[in-house]
C-alpha cells in the first residue's frame, strides 16, 4: 500500500475514533445545563414533588446560594417531576453528579422501592448516589443553610460519609446497596433518617430527645423542619443521621437509635478509633462517665443448626482505651489510657449486650439486621425453605460480647 | 508457501476478541436465568464451543483444507455456494443483536443527553476499514490487542475486587435446572467456533497447535467466567437489573472517589477492541461474497457488507431491541447449527486429494 493510503487510513481512523470516544455528538451546554447535587422527594397528594439542588457558581452570598439552587417541580412520576424541572429552568437537568436523595417522611407508609426502582433504572444517576430519609419534608430539608457547607446537600454527605477516626453512629446506604437489600432474600433494607438541628448547645438536647422517641410521624415533637426553620428565623442548622430506619420489602418497619445503630455498625462494618460512651460507671465506690477509645474489634455471628434447629451466635472482642472520663478521685487516664478496670468493662459489655437484644427483639418483625437469612440461604441452604420465613423469630441467640483493655492495673 | 496467520495470532486472536462481546448485556441476561450460578451455563455452551473448536481443528489436520475449498471439494460449486450464502446471513443475524447491543451501550453510557443514530456511524467506518483488510491484518490486530483485552479486564478486577461480596455466589448449583434454558439463550453471544472455521487455510498446523488454540479459547473462556463471577458478586440480587455490566462493575473503588472515572481507561480499551470484534462478522461476510462472487477488488464487498449491516441498524433502529430479543429468544436452533452442528459434522467428510 502506498505512503499516501496509509495516511489516508490512519487519519480516518484517527478520526472516526475521535467521534466514536469523544462525545462530541452528546455534548451539551454547559450554560444550559443545571449540575445537580442532590434530590428531594415528597408526596404531595397524588403527585410527586420533586426538589433538585443545583450547583449555581455565580451566587454571590452563602444564603443567596443555597435559596437560589432549590427548584421544585411537580409530576405523576419522578422522572415526569425532573423532565419538569428542566421544561420551567430550561436548564437540562444533569444527574451525573448528584450524589445524594432524600425521601421525604410523607413516602413512609408506602413502599419507597417505587421511588428508589426509577434511579436505579436511569442510567443518567449513579447508584452509588446516597439515599435518605428526611424528618418532614425532603425539600425543607434541602432549603436548610448549615455552617458546614454553602449547600445543605454537601453539609449532609459530610455527615453521611464518615471516615476513619470518626464515630460509627451512622448507618449510610446508597442506591446500589438497598436496592440489592430489597431484591436480596430476605428483602431488608435500611436508610438513616435525617434531622435537621441548631448547632447551639441545644442540638444535643433534641438529639437525644430524638433518639429516644423514634416515632416517625409524631407530632409531639415538634422538631420537624418547618418548624424549626421558622422558629430559628433563617438560622443555620447542622443535621443529625443517627437514627436508622428499618424496611422489609421496601415498607418501614423498624427503627433502630443512636446506639443501636452503632451496636450493628460494630457488627457490619470495619471500626476504627471510633468512641463509645459508657456512662454511670461504679469503680471504686465511685460512679462516673467514661468515654473509651476503640482501638480493634473481632467480630462473628454463626449461624448453626443443632439438632435441626437454628442457634445464632454473637461474638465481639472490642480492644479499646480509655480516652476521658469524669472522675474526681481516680486518674485512669494516668496509667497510659490503656487499663481499662473490669467494672468499666463489664458496664460497656452489658449496654452493648442491652443494645443487642434490642435490635434482635426488632428484627424479629421481619428486618434481616444481621443477614441471617442471607447466611441461611448461602451457608444452610438445606434448612432454607424450612426457616426462611420464621428464622428470626425462632432462632435462640446468644451473646458473648467483651472488652478489653491492653494492660493490668499499674 | 508461507500462510497469512501464525498459530500464535489464532491464539491470540481467541483471547483479544472473542471475551469483549460477551461482556455487555449476557452477564445480566445470564443472571436473570440462573442467579448466582450464572457461570454454569456460560461453562455449558464455552464447553459446546470448545469441543467445537477440537473437531474443527481435527477436521483440519485430517483435510488441510480451507472451510470454502472443503465445501468445493465436497459437494460442487453449487452447494458450497448455497451453504456459503447460508452463512452469509447466519452472520448478519449473529453480528446484529451485537451490534444493537454496542450501540445501545454507547449512546446510553457515553452519550449522556440526545444520542442520535449519527453517534453510532463512525463504527462503520472502522468496520469497513476491517472488512477490506485481508486475514493477515486481522492477525496484527491480534497481537496488539489482546493486550488490551488482558490488561482492561485486570483493571476491571482489580478495581471491582474491594467491593466484592465473596459469599454472593453461594449455594453453588441451585438454579442447575435452569442452566440449559440459560445456555441456550447464551448461544448467539457464543459460537466461536465458526471463526476457526472460516480461518481454516490461513495458518499452519505444526507441533502442539492443537493444543494451543484449545488453551488459547480456555483463557478467553475463563475471563468471561471470571467476569461473570465479578459482576455477580458486585451486584447480588441486582444483577439482573443491572445492563451494562462492564459500566458499572468496578466503579464503586474508593481509588474512583479519589481521582475519578479511571476504570473508564478499561471500558473504552474493551470499546476499541469490541469495534474490532463487531466487524468480525462483516469480516467474514465479506470473504463470503468475494468466494462466491467475482469481485477483483475486496473494497467493493467490503463496501456492500458494511452498507448492508448499516442499513439494518438503521431501518432496524425503532425495533432493534425487539428484533434483539426475538434473535436471542428464537433463533438459539440456528446459532447452534451454523456455529456448532455443521462444522462438527464436517468431520465426517471423506478426505478427498485436491491440487492445493
Amino acid at each position: 500500500m502506498s505512503s499516501l493510503k496509509v495516511r489516508i487510513i490512519l487519519i480516518t481512523v484517527c478520526f472516526c475514533f475521535l467521534l466514536f470516544f469523544s462525545n462530541d455528538f452528546g455534548i451539551i451546554d454547559i450554560e444550559k445545563t443545571a449540575i445537580i447535587t442532590a434530590i428531594g422527594i415528597d408526596k404531595n397528594e397524588n403527585e410527586y414533588e420533586i426538589t433538585a439542588q443545583i450547583a449555581l457558581p455565580e451566587a454571590k452570598n452563602t444564603a443567596a446560594k443555597n435559596e437560589k439552587s432549590v427548584i421544585s417541580y411537580k409530576g405523576s412520576t419522578v422522572s415526569s417531576a425532573i423532565t419538569g424541572i428542566g421544561s420551567v429552568s430550561g436548564w437540562y437537568p444533569k444527574l451525573s453528579f448528584c450524589n445524594l436523595i432524600l425521601i421525604g417522611e410523607s413516602f413512609l407508609d408506602e413502599n419507597v422501592i417505587n421511588l428508589v426502582n426509577y434511579f436505579t433504572k436511569t442510567l443518567n444517576i449513579q447508584d452509588s448516589t446516597l439515599i435518605a430519609v428526611t424528618k418532614g419534608s425532603a425539600k425543607e430539608i434541602l432549603k436548610t443553610e448549615s455552617p458546614l457547607d454553602d449547600l445543605s446537600s454537601f453539609a449532609i454527605q459530610k455527615i453521611l460519609l464518615k471516615k476513619t477516626g470518626l464515630n460509627n453512629d451512622i448507618l449510610e446506604t446508597d442506591i446500589k446497596t438497598f436496592s440489592i437489600g430489597y431484591y436480596g432474600k430476605s428483602g431488608y433494607s435500611y436508610l438513616p433518617y435525617i434531622k435537621s438541628l441548631p448547632p447551639e448547645g441545644e442540638s444535643s438536647k433534641n438529639q437525644s430527645q430524638n433518639n429516644t422517641s423514634t416515632n416517625t410521624g409524631s407530632s409531639e415533637e415538634n422538631t420537624s423542619p418547618n418548624s424549626q426553620n421558622q422558629g430559628q428565623n433563617k438560622s443555620q442548622n447542622v443535621f443529625d443521621a443517627t437514627t436508622t430506619l428499618l424496611f422489609n420489602k421496601g415498607k418501614m418497619v423498624e427503627t433502630l437509635k443512636r446506639e443501636e445503630t452503632f451496636a450493628v455498625n460494630l457488627f457490619t462494618t470495619p471500626v476504627h478509633y471510633s468512641t463509645l460512651e459508657v456512662n454511670d460507671c461504679t469503680y471504686q465506690g465511685e460512679t462516673f462517665n467514661v468515654l473509651l477509645d476503640i482501638l480493634s474489634v473481632n467480630k462473628k455471628i454463626t449461624l448453626k443448626f443443632i439438632d435441626g434447629k437454628p442457634k445464632v451466635k454473637f461474638n465481639l472482642d472490642v480492644f479499646v482505651k480509655i480516652d476521658d472520663q469524669n472522675s474526681i478521685n481516680t486518674d485512669l487516664n494516668g496509667q497510659g489510657n490503656s487499663f481499662v478496670p473490669e467494672e468499666i468493662a463489664k458496664k460497656a459489655e452489658e449496654n452493648l449486650t442491652t443494645n443487642l437484644k434490642n435490635i434482635v427483639e426488632k428484627s424479629k418483625k421481619g428486618v434481616d439486621v444481621f443477614d441471617l437469612i442471607k447466611k441461611l440461604y448461602r451457608h444452610n441452604y438445606k434448612y432454607y425453605d424450612k426457616y426462611k420465613d420464621s428464622l428470626l423469630k425462632v432462632a435462640t441467640y446468644e451473646y458473648e460480647i467483651n472488652f478489653h483493655g491492653q494492660q493490668k492495673e499499674i | 508457501m508461507k500462510k497469512e496467520l501464525t498459530v500464535r495470532q489464532v491464539c491470540l486472536f481467541f483471547i483479544a476478541f472473542m471475551p469483549v462481546t460477551k461482556l455487555i448485556l449476557m452477564p445480566s441476561v445470564l443472571s436473570g436465568f440462573s442467579s448466582q450460578d450464572l457461570w454454569i451455563p456460560a461453562i455449558l455452551t464455552g464447553a459446546l464451543d470448545l469441543f467445537t473448536m477440537y473437531m474443527i481443528l481435527k477436521l483440519y489436520k485430517k483435510q488441510g483444507l480451507s472451510f470454502f475449498k472443503l465445501l468445493e471439494v465436497n459437494f460442487g460449486k453449487v452447494f458450497k455456494n448455497i451453504i456459503l450464502i447460508l452463512y452469509f446471513l447466519y452472520f448478519l443475524i449473529k453480528g446484529f443483536p451485537l451490534l444493537v447491543e454496542q450501540k445501545n451501550y454507547v449512546n446510553l453510557t457515553l452519550y449522556e443527553t440526545a444520542p442520535t443514530i449519527l453517534s453510532f456511524l463512525p463504527f462503520f467506518l472502522v468496520a469497513l476499514l476491517v472488512c477490506i483488510t485481508k486475514v493477515r491484518t486481522i492477525g496484527r490486530l491480534s497481537d496488539l490487542f489482546f493486550l488490551v483485552t488482558t490488561l482492561s479486564l485486570i483493571l476491571v478486577f482489580v478495581l471491582s475486587f474491594s467491593n466484592l461480596d465473596f459469599g454472593a455466589i453461594l449455594p453453588v448449583g441451585v438454579n442447575l435446572k435452569s442452566a440449559p434454558l440459560s445456555s441456550y439463550y447464551s448461544l448467539g453471544w457464543f459460537g466461536d467456533g465458526v471463526y476457526l472455521l472460516f480461518l481454516l487455510g490461513s495458518f499452519e498446523l505444526g507441533k502442539k497447535s492443537r493444543v494451543k488454540i484449545i488453551i488459547s479459547y480456555l483463557i478467553s473462556l475463563l475471563l468471561v467466567i471470571l467476569f461473570l463471577i465479578t459482576f455477580y458478586l458486585a451486584f447480588d440480587s441486582i444483577a439482573h437489573r443491572t445492563l451494562f455490566a462492564i459500566t458499572d462493575i468496578s466503579k464503586y473503588s474508593t481509588v474512583i472517589n479519589n481521582v475519578g472515572r479511571v476504570d473508564y481507561i478499561s471500558v473504552f480499551g474493551l470499546l476499541l477492541v469490541g469495534t474490532i470484534s463487531l466487524s468480525l462478522p462483516m469480516f467474514f461476510q465479506t470473504q463470503i461474497l468475494m468466494e462466491i462472487l467475482p469481485f477483483k477488488k475486496r473494497i467493493y464487498p467490503a463496501i456492500i457488507v458494511t452498507f448492508l449491516n448499516l442499513l439494518l441498524i438503521f431501518i432496524l433502529n425503532d425495533y432493534s431491541v425487539i428484533i434483539q430479543n426475538f434473535i436471542h429468544t428464537y433463533l438459539g436452533l440456528v446459532f447452534l447449527v451454523f456455529s456448532n452442528l455443521i462444522p462438527i459434522l464436517l468431520i465426517f467428510l471423506r478426505r478427498k486429494n485436491v491440487k492445493s
